[in-house]
């Protein structure tokens, strides 16, 4: 950042430090029940005839921005009778209130407490009472701010960034470093590549709220440092309703374009399979015997203008009351969302100290279908059991069609000649996951059990990838490319993974503060990937004439398969295939003390067994496993000082670890996807350790909804495990090493605000991170560097218009900004320098508008600014002089959508 | 009390827990360390820890990788065959670092390593990794194939004899982008011994150095689809009576590419040691490929010093490229003499550079090179690669070479080719 964002950052901070101590016209107080005195938590303040109005937070204080005068208080809180009282806010600004609880409501309404955990406020005061540091999102925010996946909400949350492939980068911290679960429970992955899920397979459609907490507990797994997202799901909070929402839009240099896509037999519903004959090796022989080909769909590439982007959700719920005790609740939730989208006049290179040894430009044109549908179904009985079941499922397939020109260091033999490629990649996300979540509220409340099974299957299908490659001599004449016999192919992969979790924690309330916790959990994962290839060998004499890259059946017809001019062979190595698992037992007991009002301490420590274990072939066919076993206890301390009621002081500290994914703790050769760096595991990689140190600073706003937060943290990494590159026998690969120790440490700041009917937020952070990389092996430039995926710094801005209109219509007009530093794409080797992803902007407009309870409508443009996004490497030729060189470029496009809902 | 019903309670969760959790567990599978294989079958599978000596004249069926550990030395007698598999595996010899091999056949007994299908591709050749050096930054990198170390500092080192041994079909396709060699030497050292080899008819190059500093005599390549010899890396071997050879394209339906491809290091063009090889008595007949027209390629920093070549069947004969594989031939730290070639000698200039080693210099008298050599080639028998021009740069100085008065690998009156038939 230069100097003026600097100060205008600053100045911004400043101002809204002080605009929340110096309030005008504010009234306070508490709400409790008249009865017994006890605060009332969630109890509605409103001043009649308006839309202002607050909730109370867990000391039933509230507080309050009125007009000065006179005006009508409604107090209202379930189970109690509704009160209105006139006050002069001229007199005094300190009104409390005492509720009389209403026995004849109570049986129609009473369910287990239940908060709605969508909204801005509740979640504020969640986060204001948790034990530990924490940042949420709810549904309602996300809306607003057309946030449409969980991957969208979590880059608004300080210190988060997306990388490539939907990778979270936590604090400068990659993927491994994070986990995720789903209403509290551990989801496997269908991303062989990522530890976490693809967030994008969860529409805000079906997301009550996302929490992200930067510091460990010991109730959740221990294996992150980065952050542990969770994503409830929602839930029924209590009464019927029923919502159906219709869009459309699209990206504006996309639709109605030209748009380009290889033959697929079926819709992007369907999931293609491989013939299965095709299961086992098979000889050349057998396909120039076959009468037809055994493959679904042929080279052939169509062109069609780009339809709009479509996406439709559907969504209901329904309470059912049994008795004066049992009652149960339903909601279901369905979305659907088809979108296209096009990256044109794009090119990426690879180059040595002196050359460019690859470049290609490309087109590309991807279409994604996207689902996903939530059912729950809760029974609760009185305020002291609730058991729910939740299923949800999430299906992403995508199909992306590329052009790309160009040559390779080795190809095409004759220079003056260029490359043309036309590859078809399909990829289909799959996760299903079944829950069963019990809470029981035993021995007068004193006792809480909290318990949860799950059963989750993920999948990831990369069926029938297809890639074609011919020669462009200097006049423009095709011919296929035979220099290396290899390209023209076509990949099957498929990878699923099962999960089953048991949970269960058991709260004991020693008093209303104090409180002791035990729990134990088990984790059991297994995966299974097997892929394999079919190359398109083309003899000397067949030398088809080829007009068209897109038309292919003249020439790679069957015809010449049995004719012998195409020669298919199959490779169905040993070494395509892996299976394994990770099973975990653990067990915890931590504490909630209190050891003065104002200062309330969380420790607690947890142990977990943990075998992963990889069974794997080597590339001779022979095979092995590689077992990676620890038991380790995992202590977390958590202090929280109260200076008062808005200043709020947490320290933490903790341990956990950073375990290596099954394709790093195997040395087999893998190849991630089309056109990736192939990987190879180290059997000797061992579990990697993180300390990690949080302070934060919290000032809670007299007006609800305000806050100024200020984070400071250090990590220490000891052999945090890092990705190296190796030379293999002219090419590379990249492998996985224990360094020697890395670092992050950083500040983060967050501030939100309310004016009048605007509504303000910001947050950034400043990060410093380092790694020594391993001494033995690696041909790195650089010894020591940021993490891979670190930007220095990252910052979030947005700012709603709310204004206050009559009768029940509502406008929110949000313009949301985001900023990313420049970090590490790719580590620089053989005296090259690190490859960089340029600093990016983004802009995105949302304006929803509400014409009444039931209709509403919504409009986005997302990345308005639609910067290029650049890559660029720095490079000293045999004259030593440093120059930058730009090494990849492409735009994203900018979208614009509108939807409709109804609310019946 | 309470408290203690309550952890009762937790206790028994806690169990109940540790029963569930008994789901799938791996048990410790350890690596094979004795895998030697003394099946009656004769199939070689696995590795070897200590040695092993095949039976002479035997056929031994290779399925999956064979792997020489550290230690160990394999012992190949006169006329032993090795088949490879057809299955899904790829097959392949591996002779680690610190491990050996002596294949030793005769003239009229050779070892043969080939497929049960006798096409190019069907099997993925012999590796030997050495611990010579390598110029990859760091000094190490491992094998295209079995993931094996190479690269050290001990230029002396010995991965054993190969003699009499003919590698056929090899240059299976490891993935999309890889495929085996016949012979690939990494990182290995000269205390090594090449003597009288052949690598026919493959899918990949004939010959790959990666780096390291072994010697080769008596060498054919014949009919291999990609380089009939290549390095990187660093080779600073020596080699005399070189043959490569590649037919018409339309009689073997596929086609051939460079005859030799030389580089110091791709990425790294300036890396040291620099490859620079010593190499003298070859005969390169390329098969006048339209698509793959180049012949020799000098380029990403390689020095040489080439003596007594011929060398034709390529459009553009000679190609040097990159800066200082030309400037290396211009101030004499690279040398090419007594070249008989027919083509085009081709001198890739960078955009807006000036040009460093040109036709008129390698044309320069004191070179004795020629672009329009009438061949001797057809004068003799075969009419594939023997016959030689008069004329050419005595070595035997240094004992490695034996002293020449011509240009060629194969004269025909002393015909050493003649174990391949």
């Amino acid at each position: 950042m230069n100097r003026t964002t600097n100060k205008i950052v600053f100045a911004l901070i400043t101002f809204i430090c002080f605009s929340l101590q110096a309030m005008a016209t504010v009234i306070e107080g508490t709400v409790i029940d008249k009865n017994n005195s006890e605060a009332l938590i969630g109890a509605t303040i409103q001043v009649v005839g308006t839309t202002k109005g607050t909730v109370t937070d867990f000391n039933g204080h509230y507080s309050l921005e009125v007009a000065s005068g006179t005006i009508i208080l409604e107090i209202k809180y379930v189970g109690y009778k509704n009160l209105k009282q006139k006050i002069n806010v001229v007199e005094k600004n300190q009104y409390d209130f005492s509720l009389e609880s209403d026995e004849q409501t109570l049986g129609e309404v009473m369910v287990v407490a239940k908060k709605n955990l969508e909204g801005e406020n509740a979640l504020l005061q969640e986060r204001k009472a948790a034990s530990i540091a924490i940042e949420n999102m709810g549904a309602k925010e996300m809306s607003i701010k057309g946030l449409s996946t969980v991957q969208d909400g979590v880059k608004k949350i300080t210190g988060i960034a997306v990388a490539d492939a939907g990778q979270i980068i936590v604090r400068g911290m990659g993927d491994r470093y994070s986990t995720t679960t789903l209403n509290g429970l551990p989801i496997a992955s269908p991303n062989p590549d990522n530890k976490l899920i693809p967030l994008d397979l969860f529409p805000t459609t079906v997301v009550k709220n996302i929490t992200v907490s930067k510091v460990y507990q010991a109730p959740a797994y221990a294996d992150y440092s980065g952050a542990h997202v969770d994503i409830s799901t929602k839930d029924n909070i209590g009464k019927d309703f029923f919502e159906l929402t219709l869009g459309t839009g699209g990206q504006l240099n996309t639709v109605f374009g030209d748009f380009y896509e290889m033959e697929r037999k079926n819709s992007l519903m369907k999931t293609p399979t491989i013939n299965g004959e095709l299961k086992t090796f098979k000889t050349s022989t057998y396909f120039q015997k076959s009468d037809k080909s055994p493959f679904a769909s042929s080279f052939d590439v169509s062109k069609n203008p780009s339809i709009p982007n479509v996406n439709g959700s559907i969504a209901g719920g329904k309470v059912w009351k049994l008795d004066e005790s049992n009652k149960i609740d339903a909601l279901m939730s369905y979305g659907i969302s088809y979108d296209s989208k096009s990256v044109e006049d794009a090119f990426t290179a690879s180059l040595s100290s002196t050359d460019t040894l690859n470049y290609f430009n490309y087109d590309s044109y991807t279409v994604e279908l996207k689902m996903a549908a939530l059912g729950s179904i809760g029974w609760s009985y009185k305020d002291k059991t609730r058991i729910g079941y939740t299923f949800f499922y999430a299906r992403n397939a995508e199909n992306k069609y590329q052009v790309r020109d160009g040559f390779t260091y080795d190809y095409p033999s004759d220079r003056s000649s260029k490359l043309v490629t036309s590859t078809d990649i399909m990829h289909v996300y799959e996760l299903m996951n079944h829950q069963l979540l019990g809470n029981h509220h035993l021995l007068n409340q004193k006792l809480d059990i909290d318990w949860g099974l799950s059963y989750g299957h993920t999948s990831s299908d990369e069926p029938d990838r297809r890639d074609l490659v011919f020669q462009e001599d200097k006049e423009g004449h095709l011919k296929l490319f035979t220099d290396n016999q290899n390209a023209t192919m076509r990949y099957f992969g498929s990878l699923t993974e099962e999960e089953y979790v048991a949970d269960v924690k058991a709260t004991y309330h020693l008093n209303e503060n104090n409180h002791i916790r035990i729990g134990g959990s088990t984790k059991s994962k297994t995966r299974d990937y097997g892929s394999q290839r079919f190359y398109y060998n083309f003899a000397y004499r067949f030398n088809p004439s080829v007009t068209t890259i897109y038309d292919t059946e003249d020439y790679l017809n069957w015809n010449n398969v049995q004719g012998g001019d195409i020669t298919i062979t199959q490779d169905i190595q040993p070494r395509n295939n892996y299976q394994a698992s990770h099973d975990i037992f653990a067990g915890f007991i931590d504490l909630d003390y209190n050891i003065a009002p104002y200062f309330m301490v969380n420790v607690g420590v947890r142990y977990e067994n943990s075998k992963q274990s990889v069974d794997y072939y080597t590339d001779g066919g022979s095979a092995e496993t590689s077992n990676l076993d620890s038991d380790d206890f995992f202590p977390a301390f958590n202090f929280n000082f109260k200076l008062n009621s808005q200043n709020n002081i947490r320290l933490s500290f903790s341990k956990t670890i950073t375990r290596p994914s099954f394709v790093e703790m195997a040395p087999f050769l893998y190849k991630p996807s089309f056109g990736a760096d192939q990987i190879r595991g180290n059997a000797d990689l061992e579990n990697g350790y993180n300390y990690n140190l949080d302070l934060r600073y919290d000032l809670y706003g007299t007006k609800q909804g305000d806050l100024f937060s200020i984070t400071g943290y250090y990590k220490k990494l000891d052999e945090p495990i890092e990705q190296t590159e190796r030379s293999m026998g002219g090419s590379a690969y990249f492998s996985f090493n224990n360094a020697d120790a890395g670092m992050a440490a950083g500040i983060e700041v967050e501030a939100r605000k309310t004016i009048g009917d605007w509504k303000i937020g910001l947050n950034g952070s400043y990060m410093y991170t380092n790694v020594d990389l391993p001494k033995d092996g690696g041909n790195y430039t650089e010894q020591s560097r940021a993490l891979q995926g670190a930007s220095p710094y990252l910052g979030n801005a947005d700012i709603t218009y709310s204004p206050y209109m009559e009768d029940d219509r509502r406008l929110n007009l949000s313009l949301l900004y985001n900023l990313q530093g420049p970090r590490i794409a790719a580590v620089g080797i053989e005296g090259l320098g690190d490859v960089k992803e340029k600093t990016v902007h983004t802009l995105n407009f949302v304006g929803t508008y509400s014409f009444n309870n039931h209709i509403s409508i919504k409009g986005q443009v997302n990345n308005l600014l639609n910067e290029t996004i650049k890559f660029t490497q720095a490079v000293y030729g045999t004259d030593e002089i440093k120059r930058e060189k730009t090494v990849k470029r492409y735009k994203e496009g900018t979208v614009a959508s509108v939807s409709f809902t109804y609310k019946f | 009390m309470k408290q203690s019903k309550f952890f009762t309670l937790a206790i028994t969760a806690l169990f109940s827990m540790a029963t569930l959790s008994s789901c799938s567990s791996n048990d410790n599978s350890e690596k094979d360390s004795n895998g030697e294989t003394e099946t009656p079958d004769y199939t070689l599978t696995g590795s070897i820890t200590s040695d092993k000596v095949l039976e002479k004249d035997q056929t031994y069926i290779l399925s999956g990788d064979y792997t020489v550990k550290s230690g160990a030395t394999l012992k190949i007698p006169a006329g032993v065959r090795i088949v490879a598999r057809n299955d899904a595996a790829i097959d392949y010899i591996m002779v680690e670092k610190g491990g050996k091999i002596e294949a030793i056949g005769t003239e009229t007994d050779p070892i043969i390593m080939t497929a049960e299908v006798q096409e190019p591709g069907a099997w993925g050749g012999l590796h030997i990794c050495g611990d010579a050096q390598i110029n990859i930054t760091g000094g190490t990198a491992t094998s295209e194939i079995g993931d094996s170390p190479y690269g050290g500092s001990n230029d002396a080192d010995n991965s054993g004899i190969l003699k009499y041994v003919i590698i056929k079909y090899a240059g299976q396709k490891l993935d999309e982008e890889h495929e085996a060699n016949g012979f690939s030497f990494y990182g290995v050292g000269n205390g090594t011994t090449v003597d009288y080899v052949a690598a026919i008819s493959g899918n990949d190059d004939g010959y790959e150095f990666f780096g390291g500093d072994v010697n080769l005599r008596h060498a054919l390549s014949i009919n291999n689809s990609d380089d009939s010899f290549d390095w990187t890396e660093g080779w600073r071997g020596k080699a005399q009576f070189l043959v490569a050879y590649q037919e018409d394209p339309e009689t073997l339906n596929y086609d051939c590419d460079r005859l030799m491809e030389c580089d110091n290091y791709s990425k790294g063009i300036t890396n040291i040691p620099v490859a620079h090889p010593i190499i003298a008595n070859v005969t390169f007949v390329g098969n006048n490929s339209a698509a793959k027209s180049s012949g020799i390629t000098f380029r990403a920093g390689t020095q040489i010093s080439l003596y007594n070549a011929i060398v034709t069947g390529k459009e553009n004969i000679i190609n040097v490229e990159t800066e200082p594989t030309r400037t290396a031939l211009k101030d004499g730290t690279s040398i090419l003499n007594h070249i008989f070639a027919k083509g085009n000698f081709v001198e890739k200039i960078e955009a807006g550079k000036p040009a460093i080693y040109t036709e008129a210099l390698f044309l320069a008298t004191e070179n004795n090179n020629t672009l329009t050599a009438a061949l001797a080639l057809s004068d003799n028998g075969s009419g594939k690669f023997v016959g030689t021009e008069a004329g050419g740069n005595d070595l035997s100085a240094d004992s490695f070479f034996t002293s020449t008065d011509y240009s060629g690998a194969v004269k025909s009156t002393e015909d050493w080719t003649s174990f391949i038939k």
